[in-house]
């Protein structure tokens, strides 16, 4: 526990309130020294997730979290301290053997995957815990401190500490915009991507050990355990947000640095908390937040097109069945209400609304009992009715269904044909039937 | 090293193993070697089906997650390892089973970060509960990863049968009995949903259910786990045993037993050098378990990779003989010795000397009487060459023939596919290709060897030109059923109709191709043309 533990320690007397506006005014140095840290992290853990989460490895990043726990431990052995230096090499060291013992052991049995991850994720862990309380049982090692890396402790990062996370998410942040878009293609074509002579091999053991660096940096601040839920789901938060390569990649790096503030924060709060799962809880937050409220694949947005949708062909069957119910000859003339009801065998009630609506829409008139169809609601029903017929033609053409199977199919499709479809139906049809 | 204290301590024998299990300590040694034991075992078993069903990473999630389900339990009961953990672990097992299904079939998140997001954030949950609301729950956030296996023996205890049992192992014991009758009385059905999902489902077994079920009895079995082992460890202990068995053995009944074994073996060794080392017992039984499972990754016998090599490096000799073998069945190539051969083939000359070497020792080659360092064929070790012979021409002429490649390209492949197939499928290359004599080259193919039925009978389509042989028999042509019945075959009427009566002597005296046929002079002076179907089917014996 070093000195700035006393600066905010003595917060704990204060309100709530107080103690997160002064985290956000920044003007204690643990909160600067943390909060840089947590930056530096978001940004490189942010960046890498989204190749990590389009390639699907999320297996790998939690594996190779746990797997530097023996490296961190060995690190610390060099000279007993909290040796950035060793730490990290120690870390970078542990992260890439067990990224390696996975590949070889996966080349040459016949296990499965995710088996030989979770195995090399906990045999490395297990190691790493025989080492880890070897060391606390030493009178030496007792205070080591290294039982924050479990969970993570940003208040614990110094500034020699800054330095060396400093420099690797320079490495990291100049390695992926230089590769940019070399990664993006493997990530999405890989085939095409080795047609075209990319090493895809080695871009794969780039990810893999800029994935390493990215994970020994989180480490101090959000902890072994949890290091995988930094790289996955700001991420996955960003895909549920946009299509665009770049915007994820901002949006995974926005997500990260806000949920890591808040996470900050709230550690701070007044007892030594561990960092880690408050920002995860954060993340997952703001996840959630995407899932249900992203205007283009949230869950209420889909579910809003859905319903639109939906009303929209009940209005169109409304219309269609006005005009079916019309005379044949003379369209614009109208219905008779009841007669409305009749052929679309439902309550009375109901066809007033649907009538109601339609007019709404400028379709048609009602005078009375009488419902009469407007030239525009002429046209949209002329419109259907030709969808309809070019679709029913279309599967009795070319998909070969009988002619009594295509009715459902061409009843829903009619109103979704788009304009460039009905130009080729239609000079199809001119083209089979003349 | 530090402080004076070594960091590995000297090891003695008797202090660490022996009186551990002599004196007053045995009894709490033995506690907590059993409920290693045990939480080894059950994970092991349970570990088999989620190797098996490639469910190891939902099975890691899982085993994580139910830490909240135990605090939440802690918070509502104030119970630590009472009825309300486990059914708060059930609960918990299953409702991370159910959002990551939810979440990745409602979304475009993929499976694999489903799983990462759900159980990151439930675990992190726990976490922040456990440490905010429950610190007089004894669980310190430390050893929610790794357990307190050393502190099993001292907790609370009951009597069974007359000695002080820990209520923690009665616990874990009770899981153990109830997972091994759970496998037992679904033993087939779990068979089925593991190897074959889709006739799981088209047999109508409930697949969904079983597989919730699974999620909640690895929930109970984690939790009964959990203060020993802790959430992190535990995924080892499911995976380590049952990979390892599976490196051992193709059969299920076997991985069920070897995992045990493993699981106990981890735990006795584990436990002697946790009490040595001064570690976490359960880091130790883990780190046994991987050790475990890499001997058996280098060392299995049929899937190791020492075996492997092995395999790798007995064909590769094969091969070498084999080459040497047909190389000196060239004209003029009784050669200098080993080193010319090496020079010849493009092998090293320790390969050369010894194939050589080993085909000394079967009688194939021999030196040379009068020129000490020459080598040359024995009569056996001809026939041996000629028949590698026959199979690389045959593989020749395939290629060309069926295939379509250019006679120049077919060297490589027939050098490398002559070792590798059997001589009864080059028998059925030679019947397809029409039992051909010569090879794409131009060179004669040395015929085959095999006799059909008894020592010295042969088919009439193995015989060349200028042979003479008499009609002993007649092959039976194979004949399904239903074409017995349809179509019965005629072949033996029309053989005789030819002429070709039994005992017939005859001479070959032209051979034809496409369609491949023989004609042959009988003893009365007449030709006959036998097709390649009637060839395949006539029984004769070589005049000497």
């Amino acid at each position: 526990m070093g000195p700035e533990f006393f600066i905010l320690a003595d917060a704990t007397n204060s309100s709530l309130w107080s103690q997160v506006v002064r985290f956000w005014s920044f003007q204690d140095r643990a909160v600067q020294t943390a909060t840089a840290g947590m930056l530096l992290l978001a940004i490189s853990s942010g960046t890498l997730g989204c190749f990590i989460v389009l390639r699907r490895l999320s297996l790998l990043g939690d594996s190779l979290g746990h797997a530097v726990l023996p490296g961190v431990c060995l690190g610390f052995m060099v000279h007993w301290t909290k040796d950035p230096l060793w730490i990290l090499l120690g870390a970078t060291g542990s992260a890439l053997l067990a990224s390696w013992m996975i590949g070889f052991i996966r080349r040459h049995s016949r296990l499965k995957p995710d088996a030989i991850m979770g195995l090399v994720l906990s045999g490395f862990f297990g190691v790493g815990t025989v080492l880890l309380t070897r060391i606390q049982n030493l009178p030496v090692g007792n205070q080591s401190g290294l039982n924050q890396f479990l969970f993570g402790q940003a208040s614990a990062i110094s500034e020699q500490d800054l330095w060396f996370m400093g420099t690797l998410s320079l490495v990291i942040v100049s390695c992926v915009m230089l590769a940019f878009k070399e990664l993006v293609l493997t990530s999405f074509d890989e085939g095409f991507a080795t047609a075209i002579g990319l090493p895809v091999r080695g871009l794969h053991y780039l990810l893999m050990g800029l994935t390493a660096l990215a994970v020994v940096i989180s480490i101090q601040a959000v902890g072994v355990v949890l290091v995988s839920a930094m790289l996955i789901t700001p991420a996955a938060t960003a895909l549920l947000c946009t299509d665009r390569m770049r915007y994820m990649v901002l949006i995974a790096v926005a997500c990260a640095v806000l949920a890591g503030l808040v996470g900050l924060n709230l550690s701070f709060l007044g007892r030594t908390l561990p960092t880690g799962p408050f920002v995860v809880l954060a993340l997952a937050l703001i996840f959630v937040a995407a899932y249900l409220f992203s205007p283009r694949y949230g869950i209420v947005a889909r579910a809003v097109r859905r319903l639109r949708q939906a009303q929209k062909t009940a209005r169109e069957n409304g219309l269609k069945s006005v005009f079916l119910a019309s005379p044949h000859d003379a369209p614009a003339s109208g219905v008779g209400l009841e007669t409305l009801t009749k052929a679309r065998r439902e309550e009375p009630g109901a066809t007033v609304r649907m009538v109601r609506a339609l007019a709404r829409r400028g379709w048609v008139t009602q005078e009375g009992n009488h419902v009469a169809l407007t030239d525009a609601g002429l046209i949209r029903a002329r419109e259907l009715d030709r969808n309809y017929r070019l679709w029913e033609q279309f599967l009795t053409d070319e998909v070969q269904l009988p002619a009594d199977h295509t009715q459902r199919d061409a009843e829903n499709l009619e109103h979704i044909l788009e304009p460039d479809l009905v130009r080729e139906l239609e000079a199809r049809f001119k083209e089979r039937h003349g | 090293m530090a402080d004076g204290i070594p960091f590995i301590p000297p090891f003695d024998f008797h202090e660490h193993v022996v009186a551990r299990w002599t004196g007053i300590e045995a009894h709490d040694t033995f506690c907590t070697v059993l409920m290693g034991a045990l939480v080894a075992i059950a994970c092991g078993w349970i570990g088999c089906y989620l190797i098996l069903q490639g469910m190891a990473l939902l099975g890691d999630a899982i085993s994580h997650t139910v830490l909240l389900g135990i605090v939440v339990a802690f918070l509502w009961t104030g119970q630590v390892a009472g009825w309300a953990t486990f059914i708060g672990a059930a609960v918990t097992g299953m409702l991370t089973a159910l959002l990551v299904e939810g979440l990745h079939s409602t979304s475009r998140v993929k499976e694999d970060a489903a799983i990462g997001i759900v159980f990151t954030s439930l675990f992190a949950l726990g976490v922040v509960l456990l440490g905010v609301f429950a610190g007089s729950a004894h669980i310190d956030t430390q050893h929610v990863l790794y357990g307190n296996l050393e502190l099993v023996a001292l907790g609370e205890s009951v009597q069974v049968a007359g000695t002080t049992v820990p209520i923690a192992v009665c616990q874990m014991a009770v899981i153990a009995a109830v997972l091994m009758g759970l496998i037992v009385a679904f033993y087939k059905e779990l068979l089925v949903v593991s190897f074959d999902p889709q006739l799981a489902v088209s047999l109508g077994l409930r697949t969904w259910l079983i597989r919730y079920g699974m999620m909640a009895v690895l929930s109970l079995t984690v939790v009964g786990a959990f203060s020993s082992v802790g959430a992190v460890l535990v995924v080892a202990m499911l995976i380590a045993p049952a990979a390892t068995a599976y490196l051992l053995t193709r059969r299920l009944p076997m991985m069920f037993l070897i995992s045990a074994a493993v699981g106990v073996v981890s735990s006795l060794i584990g436990y002697h050098i946790a009490y040595w080392l001064s570690v976490s017992a359960a880091g130790a039984m883990v780190s046994v378990a991987c050790t475990l499972f890499g001997a058996a990754f280098f060392f299995a016998p049929e899937q190791g990779l020492v075996a492997a090599a092995l395999r790798r490096l007995r064909l590769r000799m094969r091969m070498h003989q084999e080459n040497i073998l047909r190389h000196l069945l060239k004209p003029g190539a009784t050669t200098e010795g080993a080193e010319r051969l090496a020079g010849a083939l493009g092998i090293s000359r320790l390969a050369a000397r010894w194939g050589v070497a080993s085909l000394q020792r079967r009688g194939w080659v021999a030196a040379v009487a009068g020129n000490g360092a020459a080598l040359e064929l024995t009569s056996r070790g001809r026939n041996q060459a000629e028949r590698l012979d026959r199979a690389h021409r045959l593989w020749e002429t395939y290629l060309v023939q069926q295939v379509g490649l250019a006679s120049d390209h077919v060297h490589p492949a027939a050098e490398q596919v002559e070792h590798l197939l059997s001589e009864q499928l080059f028998e059925n290359v030679d019947d397809v290709l029409g039992h051909p004599t010569i090879d794409p080259h131009g060179s004669p193919i040395p015929r085959s060897l095999i006799a059909d039925r008894g020592p010295g009978t042969f088919t009439l389509s193995k015989l060349r030109v200028g042979d003479r042989a008499r009609v002993v028999g007649l092959q039976d042509a194979p004949q399904g059923l239903v074409a017995a019945l349809t179509e019965p075959d005629h072949s033996a009427t029309e053989v005789v109709e030819l002429g070709l009566t039994l005992g017939q002597e005859l001479t070959v005296v032209e051979r034809f191709s496409e369609p491949a046929s023989w004609r042959v002079s009988l003893s009365s002076g007449e030709f006959r043309d036998i097709s390649h179907r009637l060839a395949d089917v006539v029984l004769v014996q070589l005049a000497p």
